[in-house]
């Protein structure tokens, strides 16, 4: 089931600009792995959810996976053939902003020769170039 | 400053650095692309100094895991410092700026370290152990990353917090008589 808010202020929302790089989430926070996008794009929740699925089937109930992005954003479309105007659409699909650097997934309890190739799974169904990263260092 | 040498001190690495003269964004991005690491020293009553280093240097280091440093300047005392935060581009691999506090290495500091039970208590099937970490005081030069306590050392198949070998300088802080291994029969 693709995610969604489940509670909404305003039913539909203005597109917005993306501009720059992403200066939250762009860290490997929960896992020991992590996939960074490195471009800016919508990334809808069916596709979110294609790669969880991508993910879950290759790692045989393995480890944990963690989803740093959520569609919050409501994306509106005219239906098709029909004249302009008459108001802004209905919400066709839910998005997520993703900016170079954001941590798209993480995850933990795999070797990192099953991440990597978990993760080029997952990337696969990401409208973005992506890469794999790893823990940062700390303090 | 400590008078220690850093041949006892196996957590300290010495690190030439050289103060800036100017400082602002400008001039860091200038340093980084001559392969230097700007930084700040700040703590201990001390003013607050902005450094720069050498960038392979510091990161052979700091990928190695040390975080406790001696700092040495071309005319002026050396400064014992350990990291306290690191400032990193959007991508997260590229270090951009360490902040430096200054650490005094003759204070002995309070801290959790993780204990290992290594091989099989005698007579025991399986292993309870209730405290996973303790409490020991130790110079930051000389502080474990973490111990190990031998199953063999068990009595009754009981290991006691004071079963665990330290090493030198490092003083126990969990009473002594804490368990922190046991036979799981005698667990409960």
């Amino acid at each position: 089931m693709p995610r969604m808010p489940k509670r909404l202020k305003f039913r539909k929302q203005m597109r917005g600009v993306m501009r720059g790089n992403a200066t939250r989430g762009n860290y490997v926070a929960f896992g020991e792995f992590g996939l960074q996008s490195l471009d800016t794009h919508w990334v809808s929740a069916r596709q979110i959810e294609s790669a969880r699925i991508a993910c879950q089937h290759f790692l045989k109930r393995q480890g944990q996976i963690f989803i740093r992005i959520f569609p919050d954003k409501p994306i509106s479309k005219k239906p098709l053939e029909t004249r302009m105007g008459k108001g802004k659409a209905e919400t066709d699909f839910w998005a997520a902003r993703v900016l170079p650097g954001t941590i798209l997934f993480e995850l933990k309890g795999v070797e990192e020769s099953l991440a990597k190739q978990a993760m080029a799974r997952m990337a696969a169904k990401m409208p973005v170039r992506c890469r794999f990263v790893g823990r940062r260092l700390e303090p | 400053m400590s008078d220690t040498t850093l041949q006892h001190l196996p957590n300290v690495q010495p690190i030439d650095a050289t103060v800036r003269d100017r400082v602002g964004s400008t001039y860091s991005k200038r340093l980084r692309e001559a392969g230097r690491l700007p930084a700040v020293i700040y703590g201990r009553d001390g003013d607050c100094i902005s450094i720069h280093m050498d960038e392979n240097e510091a990161m052979k280091h700091l990928n190695r895991g040390f975080r406790v440093f001696r700092l040495s300047f071309e005319n002026g005392e050396p400064q014992d410092v350990k990291v306290q935060e690191f400032q990193f581009g959007h991508m997260g691999d590229n270090l951009l700026h360490i902040d430096f506090v200054r650490v005094d290495l003759n204070e002995k500091v309070n801290r959790e370290v993780p204990v290992r039970v290594v091989g099989h208590i005698p007579g025991a099937k399986t292993v309870d152990q209730p405290m996973a970490c303790i409490e020991i005081a130790a110079s930051l030069g000389v502080m474990p990353q973490s111990l190990e306590v031998r199953g063999d050392s068990a009595v009754d198949g009981i290991i006691l917090a004071s079963s665990v070998s330290l090493p030198d300088g490092v003083d126990l802080v969990t009473d002594g008589t804490a368990v922190v291994a046991q036979n799981s029969e005698h667990a409960g």
